[in-house]
């Protein structure tokens, strides 16, 4: 896939934020945002409306279980890779039954991460953009409404 | 004839009947008639076969018994209903009339709708037997076909070398699977539930992988077509019992009739497994040599760095408890790591990778509990000295010592020839002051330090160990180094090679001796260089066979001719400096110790031409240690 997409990388730990934003910057997406928590996930995603977003599944503020059942409920359509360590399956499971979209097991694995991104994004990008102009356009006009 | 219309062939002797019959069936049927018993064999012997025969019983020439017998006992013929039509009318006639195989018997006179329902039920009665026969003789073959089918599947399948079993959604292992499956799970798996057919085998965690499984199974169609590949992927992919490893498949099948199967495939990949890792520590071991010897300076200087921070810095950090103090050890330890990473360093990887764990949990200030409970969980890692270990096993490869710096002080390499042009370049220019030190210092520049001597030496050990089919030798240099002049001290440097290569060929046992004395099986060669006064003292040890003192004293007996007063009266000492005499250690083949002493007496001359003295000491099984003494006197060496 030759398309840019943005990306949106939450996890609490620094090191592994920047692990990830190398990697998908090395396939030639944009890392267009960041958070050291899950408590204002559907916020973001509003205001940045990334095409993907990587989630951190433990996390001290909110847990990415928690982060990512808020989003889906009010994003059902936002594509999520969730980021686990070893010995989390069932964390995964839920998450998956939550609707996330896979999920990359910790320490990461380059080629594994690229892959899953591939996967996720592949297809259904498309569907997304359409989501993407829409949202847009609302964003726009509520700016303008007032000036 | 009409093809569609039955055929019936009537017997009769009697014109009249034949004629009423004929009238009332011709409409019906294609019909073909006899005039007695003989010519209605002759009709169905050039045939084609009726179906059906109406047949009189008394005829002149062959009575209807005998043409129904006739017919019932060919094979050919057999199935042809016969229905007699008799004028005889007593019971008893009808009796024997049916026992020969008869299907119905009408009685004359006949009313003619009872003839004709009568007839037309036993056509019918004998077609469907027709098409039931067809259709059983058909399924017969599909039986076949289908249990030859079987047959070949399950030779494929029981041949595969993999173990494949399917679940229901009940997670029951069905009946069909492979043989391999026997040869896995040592029990029959039909019927059991998938926790049963998996206890104890390590990989597969009761809870959550049944939870996995049972959730794929009641996943919606689109959902399973959308995420069946993520939940598969959750599933082990390895399993492992008693030492054995299997790699598993999972495939979920869809099917209308059958509804929802998970096929499991199981295939032991121990000894894939076990050629791969040893090849990938080859590889790994490999390409970390090769970075250290390349970056040799970079890696002391991150050797020493992590030496001091996982022994002293850490600790300061985490007493403190301080979460900034924490940020920065946390920050270093990640960088260590990816240092020691960047060299294939394994094991100190691996330990960091555990302190980096621990340390990733931590998100605040720490209580002087917490701080302490730290101090005791990094200690417990021993990280310091899982670095010196493996920094052992490095030298042990590369074959000098990294850590001291006796061997590796400042060193660079010189050429000889550049040397010799700078001197000839000094001694024509007349304007240099102190030229005669400048000289005498470029002179020293092309001394040779005895320990790359020695380590030559010990590489040299480690090939002709391996040559002489015994376990390659681990060698050690310690001390502080010594550059001698190459034109005083050049042969007795070159008479070493002869005390390394008797160490290997004579003291050093192969490796089935050594397993049987107990001992490691890789001999272990030590070089120690120390200053003694003016005297330098060369040890050079090794852990092999030692000498045997009793039996040096018996060949000593047998070379000189000594009486066993004069050999007991020998010590010890001056056994072995007879085994140091060259006449003694040349002689033929039968002496346990010929070559053996050859040279240490080689040794021992270039020794004397030098001043230098040689001291033997030796224990059976214990190894033999070689001293070597020399002077250090005038300008013929520097420390």
């Amino acid at each position: 896939m030759s398309t840019i997409a943005k990306i949106l990388i939450v996890d609490d730990n620094y090191l592994m934020r920047r692990t990830i934003e190398r990697i998908v910057r090395e396939m030639g997406h944009e890392v267009v945002g960041e958070l050291d928590n899950g408590k204002h996930l559907p916020f973001k995603f509003r205001e940045l409306i990334p095409d993907l977003i990587t989630l951190d599944i433990v996390m001290a503020e909110k847990t990415g279980l928690e982060a990512l059942k808020e989003l889906k409920d009010q994003y059902p359509f936002a594509k999520v890779i969730m980021v686990t360590s070893i010995g989390q399956k069932r964390k995964v499971l839920q998450a998956l039954k939550f609707g996330a979209d896979h999920f990359v097991v910790k320490p990461i694995n380059e080629e594994k991460l690229k892959s899953v991104i591939n996967q996720v994004l592949g297809p259904v990008k498309a569907v997304i953009k359409v989501e993407v102009k829409n949202n847009n356009q609302d964003l726009t006009e509520e700016n303008k409404s007032p000036g | 004839m009409d093809q569609k219309k039955s055929t019936i062939l009537l017997v009769d002797d009697d014109l009249m009947n034949l004629t009423i019959l004929s009238s009332l069936l011709e409409e019906k049927y294609n019909l073909m008639i006899a005039r007695g018993g003989k010519q209605a064999l002759d009709i169905i012997e050039t045939g084609p076969l009726p179906d059906l025969v109406l047949l009189d019983i008394m005829m002149p020439d062959l009575d209807g018994y005998s043409v129904c017998t006739l017919l019932k006992s060919e094979e050919a013929t057999k199935d042809i209903p016969v229905i007699f039509i008799s004028a005889i009318g007593h019971s008893m006639d009808e009796e024997e009339g049916l026992n020969l195989g008869a299907v119905d018997f009408i009685k004359k006179p006949f009313v003619p709708s009872i003839v004709l329902a009568r007839v037309d039920t036993q056509l019918k009665l004998a077609n469907s037997l027709r098409e039931l026969k067809d259709l059983y003789s058909k399924s017969t073959i599909m039986n076949r076909l289908i249990k030859y089918k079987n047959h070949q599947i399950e030779m494929i399948l029981n041949h595969s070398g993999e173990g494949y079993m399917v679940l229901d959604q009940d997670l029951i292992v069905q009946s069909e699977y492979s043989k391999e499956c026997d040869k896995i799970f040592g029990f029959e798996i039909s019927g059991k539930r998938i926790l049963e057919v998996f206890n104890g085998f390590s990989g597969y965690d009761p809870k959550a992988d049944t939870e996995i499984l049972t959730e794929l199974f009641e996943l919606s169609d689109r959902e399973l077509r959308e995420k069946v590949d993520v939940y598969l992927e959750l599933l082990p992919e390895e399993l492992e019992k008693a030492g054995q490893i299997y790699n598993v498949r999972y495939n979920m099948i869809m099917t209308e009739n059958i509804g929802k199967r998970l096929l499991i495939v199981l295939k032991n990949i121990t000894e894939k497994k076990q050629l791969q890792q040893r090849l990938d520590d080859e590889r790994k071991k490999l390409r970390m040599i090769v970075n250290i010897v390349t970056n040799i300076d970079n890696y002391r200087s991150i050797l020493n760095k992590a030496m001091t921070f996982f022994g002293r810095t850490i600790f300061e950090g985490v007493e403190k408890g301080e979460y900034c103090y924490l940020l920065n050890i946390y920050i270093q330890t990640h960088t260590l790591k990816g240092l020691f990473g960047q060299y294939n360093i394994q094991p100190i990887y691996n330990v960091l990778d555990k302190l980096e764990i621990l340390l990733d949990s931590i998100h605040e200030d720490l209580s002087e509990s917490q701080s302490r409970q730290l101090v005791n969980d990094i200690k417990e890692l021993d990280i310091v000295n899982c670095i010196k270990r493996t920094n052992e096993k490095i030298e042990e490869t590369i074959g000098f010592e990294m850590l001291s710096d006796a061997c590796f002080n400042n060193h660079f390499i010189v050429n000889q020839n550049n040397l010799e042009r700078i001197k000839e370049k000094i001694m024509a220019d007349s304007c240099i002051e102190g030229k005669d030190v400048i000289l005498a210092q470029i002179d020293q520049l092309k001394y040779i330090s005895l320990c790359n001597t020695l380590r030559s030496l010990c590489e040299y050990s480690k090939k002709l160990s391996m040559e002489l089919g015994k376990e390659k030798v681990i060698t050690r240099i310690k001390g502080e180094d010594v550059f001698l002049d190459p034109v005083h001290f050049g042969p007795f440097l070159d008479s070493l090679v002869h005390l390394f290569r008797n160490i290997v060929d004579h003291g050093i046992e192969p490796p089935q001796d050594r397993y049987r004395k107990g001992k490691e099986l890789a001999g272990r060669i030590e070089c120690d260089i120390r200053f003694e006064k003016d005297q330098v003292l060369l040890t050079i040890s090794d852990d092999g066979k030692g000498i045997d003192i009793d039996e040096l004293k018996g060949s000593i007996k047998a070379f000189k001719g000594f009486t066993d007063e004069q050999i007991d009266k020998l010590s010890d000492e001056q056994a072995m400096a007879i085994l140091l005499e060259e006449r003694f250690s040349s002689i033929g083949d039968e002496n346990a110790f010929s070559g053996g002493g050859m040279g240490l007496s080689a040794v021992k001359r270039a020794l004397d031409e030098i001043e230098g003295s040689f001291q033997l000491y030796s224990e059976k099984d214990k190894g033999t240690r070689f001293e070597v003494r020399f002077d250090m006197k005038g300008d013929e060496y520097y420390r």
